[in-house]
C-alpha cells in the first residue's frame, strides 16, 4: 500500500537524521574542547620556545606573562586607539589619540561595563563608539625585569595570509621568529619554517631589521651552518653574538624559487616589529605624562584584563 | 543679455579661483600598483608644490597611528589630474587606506579600497587558471578521466558542470551565510552541502526536462555524473572556507567551472588523439591519461604567480 | 569468502587506486609524503569501516527507494566525526589535507561497497571487507607518497635519504599525475605476470 510505503520511508529518513544529528552533535562537543585546549597549547609551546624555553631547558617557575591589549576606536568621529596596560597588579585601560596625546587614563576594570562606548562617553565627554579588540602584545617578566616580547605579525603570501610570531628582546633586537600558520607550497613557500630561513632574523636589531631586504643571491655555507646548528633557535649568547655582528646587516636570503613568500614573511616581521616598537613608544610617553588616574573604589572585584 | 551673463559668469569663476588660490580639492584615490596609490584632484595639476611627502598621511585603516613611510611624490603619467604617491614598502591592498592631504594649497581626505572588479576578476581568473581545479588541485579526477575521451562529451559536461557549481555556489553561500554561521552549525558543512548538491541536481533534472527537452537529451546524461563529484562539493567547501561575501562566490564558482570545462576540453582532445597512437599494453587507458594530465600540469605552472589587476 | 581473503582482494586485485581507478582526487593532492597518504588511508579506513557497519546494521531496516540517500547521511556523518576529530587531535598534520579528508564523502567506493557487500551480508564480513578496501585505499597512497618524497625531497617520513638534490617536481600537482601514471602501469604489468586479469573498465568515478 503506499502509504505504507510513504511512512516507511518517512521513518527511515527520520531515524537516519537523527541518528546523524546525535553522533555529529556529540562528536562536535567532545572535539571542540579538545580543539581549543590543543590550539592554546601549541601556541604556549611555540610562544616559549621562542623566548628560549624548550623540552631541555623548561622555563622557570616565577616566569610572569603579562598582555598588552589593543583597541580600535572612534572620539568624535575621529579614531583613536585604546590600550590595556598591565601596571603593577592594576590594569589601566588608557585611550590614545593618533598622535600620541592621552585622553583617558583609568582602571581597566571600570571601563569594564555593560555598555563600553555609553560609559567612555560619559567619562570623556565625548562621543566614543565602535571600540574593539584587534591585537595583544605579550610581555615575559622574569624577576620583575623584562626577559622579551612576543608579538604577532601577518601578511598576504603567495598563496594565503602567512602569520607569524616574533620575540624580541627587551632592548627590541629579535630574538627569534616561528610561522604560525602558512598555506605555501611544501619545498617552496613552506620551506619559511625551516632554521636555515627563519632563524634568519635572529640577532638583529630593531634598526638592522628595518633596514633589511631581501637578497636572492644564495645564502652564504657558514651562516646557514650557523642558523642550523640551532634548529629551534635556540642559540647560545656567543652565538647570537656573531649572528649579530657579522651577519646583523645582511639582506634576508630568499628561498630558492619563492622570493615572494620570503619577501611577503621579512615585510611581516618588518611591519609589525616597527609597528610594536612605535606604539610602546608612544603609550610609554603618555604614561609618563601626569598620572590623573583615581584609585579604584574600595570593593570593586579586580578582574584581570578585559 | 546672454552673451554678458556668460561673460559675467566666466569673470565670477576666475575670481573665485584667484581667491581661493590654487585650491586643489581631492576627488579619488586607487591602488596604481603594489606599492603606489594615485589620488586624483578635480582640476588639473600644474606643479608639485605643496604636495611634498610631507604634506601627506596615509594609514591603514587598522592601524591609524602608523603613518605609511611615503618616498616620493610624482605627477601621474596617464593621468594631468592625478599625483601619483609612492611608498617604501608594499601596500596591503587588502585593507581600505586612508590618504589625507594639508598643504598650503588644499586640503582633504580620501579613502583608498581595492577595485572591487578587480577583486573579482582575480578570483575568477585564478579559481579558472592559476589554481585550477584538476590541474592544479587535483579535483574531479573521479569524473575527468572517465568523460575526456571525446569532445562532445567533455564539452557537454563542462557546460553542465558550470551552470551546476555556479547555482550550488551561490546557494550554498546564502545556505552558510543565514543559516549555518549564525546557529554555529559549521560541523554540519558537509552533510547539508552535500544535500544542496544532491537536491539541486534533481531540481535542474526536472525542470531541464519539462522545460526544454531537447538541452535535456543533450545534458541531461551529465546531470547524474555530478551529484557524486569532489569538484561539485570542493566550491561550497571552499567558499565557506574562505568567507566569500555573494560576489566573491559567484566569480569563485564561475571560474571552477569554465576552467573544469576547458581543462576537459583539452584533455579530451589529447585523448582522440591518443585512442589510435601506439602505446604500451600496460600504458593503455588510464596510465597514459594520467602522464598526460602531468603534463598539462606541468604547462599550467607557468600560470602561477599571474596578476593582471 | 574469509576475512582474510576479502582484505587481500582489497589490496591487489580490486585494489581501489591503481585498478578501480576510483577516488584519484585525494591520491594526487594528499601523497606529497607518506605521512600524508598514511593519514588520509586512516581516515578512509574509518569511514569505510563505520559506514560499512551502519549499513550493515541498518540493511533489514532501509527502504529500498530511499538507500542512496540514507547511505549518503551515514557517509557525510562519519566523515565529518573524523573530520572534527582530527581537526581536534591533529592539528598540524590535518590543515595540510584538510579539504581533502572532507571529500571523502564523495568516493564512489564507499557508497558501491556499502550498497554491493554491507548491506546484503552481516556486521563482521562487513567489518572485513572494509577494512580490506579502505587499506587497499592507503596502502595505494602510501606507495605514491613514498615515491614522491623519496623523489621529491630526499626524505622519507622525514628522514633524509638521498644526498644529491630531489626533484621538486614530485611534490608538486605534475609529479603527482606522472608518479600515478607510473605506478599504474606497473601494477597492470606485475598483476598481468600474476594472472591476476586485467583491470575491471576503469575511469568512472
Amino acid at each position: 500500500m503506499m502509504l505504507k510505503h510513504i511512512a516507511k520511508i518517512a521513518l527511515n529518513l527520520t531515524v537516519i537524521c537523527f541518528f546523524a544529528g546525535t553522533v555529529l552533535g556529540l562528536v562536535n562537543l567532545g572535539t571542540q574542547k579538545a580543539k581549543e585546549e590543543n590550539q592554546h597549547k601549541r601556541e604556549m609551546l611555540t610562544s616559549m620556545s621562542l623566548l628560549g624555553y624548550g623540552a631541555g631547558n623548561p622555563a622557570p617557575p616565577d616566569l610572569e606573562m603579562r598582555a598588552v591589549s589593543r583597541y580600535l576606536l572612534s572620539v568624535d568621529g575621529a579614531p583613536a586607539l585604546g590600550y590595556v596596560l598591565p601596571v603593577d597588579n592594576n590594569p589601566v585601560f588608557i585611550v590614545l589619540s593618533v598622535e600620541g596625546e592621552k585622553l583617558l587614563e583609568i582602571p581597566a576594570p571600570d571601563a569594564h561595563q555593560a555598555d563600553i562606548n555609553q560609559n567612555l562617553s560619559s567619562l570623556m565627554g565625548k562621543e566614543v563608539s565602535g571600540l574593539r579588540h584587534v591585537e595583544d602584545y605579550r610581555i615575559a617578566l622574569l624577576d620583575g625585569k623584562v626577559l622579551g616580547y612576543l608579538i604577532v605579525g601577518n601578511n598576504l603570501g603567495f598563496k594565503a595570509n602567512i602569520r607569524m610570531m616574533i620575540s624580541l628582546n627587551a632592548d627590541f633586537s629579535v630574538r627569534g621568529m616561528a610561522i604560525l600558520e602558512s598555506e605555501e607550497d611544501p619545498g617552496l613557500g613552506d620551506e619559511a619554517k625551516e632554521p636555515y630561513f627563519r632563524n634568519q632574523f635572529a640577532g638583529k636589531s630593531a634598526e638592522q631589521l628595518a633596514r633589511t631586504g631581501v637578497s636572492t643571491s644564495p645564502q652564504p655555507e657558514e651562516y646557514r651552518a650557523l642558523l642550523e646548528a640551532q634548529p629551534e633557535g635556540h642559540f647560545t649568547a656567543e652565538e647570537m653574538e656573531r649572528l649579530r655582528t657579522v651577519y646583523g646587516d645582511s639582506p634576508i636570503y630568499s628561498i630558492t624559487g619563492s622570493t615572494i613568500s620570503s619577501t611577503a614573511v621579512t615585510v611581516g616581521v618588518q611591519k609589525a616589529v616597527s609597528r610594536f616598537v612605535y606604539r610602546l613608544q608612544q603609550v610609554n610617553a603618555a604614561l609618563a605624562a601626569a598620572r590623573t588616574a583615581p584609585p579604584a573604589p574600595a570593593g570593586e572585584p579586580e578582574e584581570e584584563g578585559v | 543679455m546672454k552673451k554678458i551673463m556668460l561673460i559675467a559668469a566666466m569673470l565670477a569663476a576666475l575670481a573665485t579661483s584667484a581667491l581661493a588660490g590654487d585650491g586643489l580639492t581631492l576627488k579619488a584615490g586607487s591602488f596604481a600598483d603594489a606599492h603606489s596609490i594615485e589620488v586624483e584632484f578635480l582640476s588639473p595639476l600644474s606643479g608639485l608644490e605643496g604636495l611634498e611627502p610631507s604634506h601627506w598621511r596615509v594609514v591603514e585603516a587598522s592601524s591609524p597611528d602608523i603613518a605609511l613611510p611615503l618616498e616620493k611624490v610624482e605627477l601621474a603619467p596617464a593621468n594631468p589630474n592625478a599625483a601619483r604617491l609612492t611608498f617604501r614598502q608594499n601596500l596591503d591592498m587588502g585593507q581600505p587606506h586612508q590618504v589625507t592631504l594639508a598643504s598650503p594649497r588644499g586640503s582633504g581626505k580620501i579613502e583608498v579600497t581595492r577595485n572591487m572588479l578587480a577583486v573579482l576578476l582575480t578570483l575568477f581568473l585564478s579559481a579558472a587558471v592559476i589554481n585550477n581545479y584538476v590541474f592544479s588541485r587535483y579535483l574531479g579526477l573521479c569524473v575527468f578521466f572517465g568523460v575526456s575521451q571525446h569532445r562532445d562529451t567533455a564539452v557537454g559536461t563542462g557546460i553542465t558542470f558550470t551552470l551546476v557549481m555556479t547555482c550550488s555556489g551561490i546557494l550554498s553561500w546564502a545556505v552558510f551565510q543565514f543559516i549555518l554561521k549564525p546557529l554555529s552549525l559549521g560541523f554540519l558543512q558537509i552533510l547539508v552541502f552535500i544535500g544542496l548538491v544532491a537536491c539541486l541536481v534533481q531540481a535542474l533534472d526536472t525542470i531541464l526536462r519539462k522545460i526544454n527537452p531537447v538541452l535535456f537529451k543533450k545534458l541531461g546524461v551529465y546531470l547524474v555524473l555530478i551529484t557524486v563529484n569532489c569538484i561539485i562539493l570542493a566550491v561550497p567547501l571552499l567558499i565557506a572556507d574562505r568567507n566569500f561575501n555573494l560576489a566573491e562566490s559567484f566569480f569563485f564558482a564561475v571560474g571552477a567551472g569554465l576552467g573544469f570545462a576547458m581543462a576537459l576540453y583539452l584533455m579530451a582532445n589529447v585523448r582522440e588523439r591518443l585512442a589510435v597512437a601506439r602505446v604500451p599494453a600496460s600504458f593503455q587507458g588510464l596510465p597514459i591519461a594520467f602522464i598526460v594530465c602531468g603534463l598539462f600540469a606541468l604547462a599550467f605552472m607557468g600560470f602561477s604567480g599571474l596578476s593582471l589587476f | 569468502m574469509s576475512g582474510f581473503q576479502l582484505i587481500v582482494r582489497g589490496l591487489l586485485a580490486e585494489n581501489p587506486v591503481f585498478r578501480l581507478a576510483l577516488s584519484m582526487c585525494p591520491a594526487v593532492a594528499v601523497t606529497t609524503n607518506v605521512k600524508n597518504g598514511f593519514l588520509l588511508g586512516c581516515a578512509v579506513v574509518f569511514v569505510q569501516v563505520m559506514s560499512n557497519l551502519t549499513a550493515s546494521a541498518l540493511r533489514q531496516f532501509v527502504h529500498q527507494r530511499v538507500r542512496v540517500v540514507i547511505y549518503t547521511i551515514i557517509i557525510a556523518t562519519w566523515v565529518s566525526a573524523i573530520d572534527m576529530i582530527m581537526g581536534a587531535y591533529l592539528p598540524d598534520l590535518y590543515d595540510q589535507v584538510s579539504l581533502y579528508i572532507k571529500l571523502i564523502v564523495v568516493f564512489a567506493i564507499i557508497i558501491s561497497r556499502m550498497e554491493l557487500f554491507a548491506s546484503k551480508n552481516p556486521l563482521i564480513p562487513s567489518l572485513f571487507d572494509g577494512l580490506g578496501m579502505g587499506l587497499g585505499f592507503m596502502f595505494g597512497l602510501m606507495m605514491i607518497g613514498a615515491v614522491r618524497e623519496l623523489l621529491g625531497s630526499g626524505q622519507l617520513l622525514g628522514f633524509d635519504l638521498l644526498g644529491t638534490k630531489p626533484l621538486l617536481i614530485m611534490i608538486l600537482p605534475a609529479g603527482g599525475f606522472f608518479v600515478i601514471g607510473f605506478l599504474m602501469a606497473i601494477f597492470n604489468t606485475v598483476l598481468k605476470k600474476l594472472g591476476l586479469g586485467a583491470p575491471p573498465a576503469g575511469g568512472h568515478h
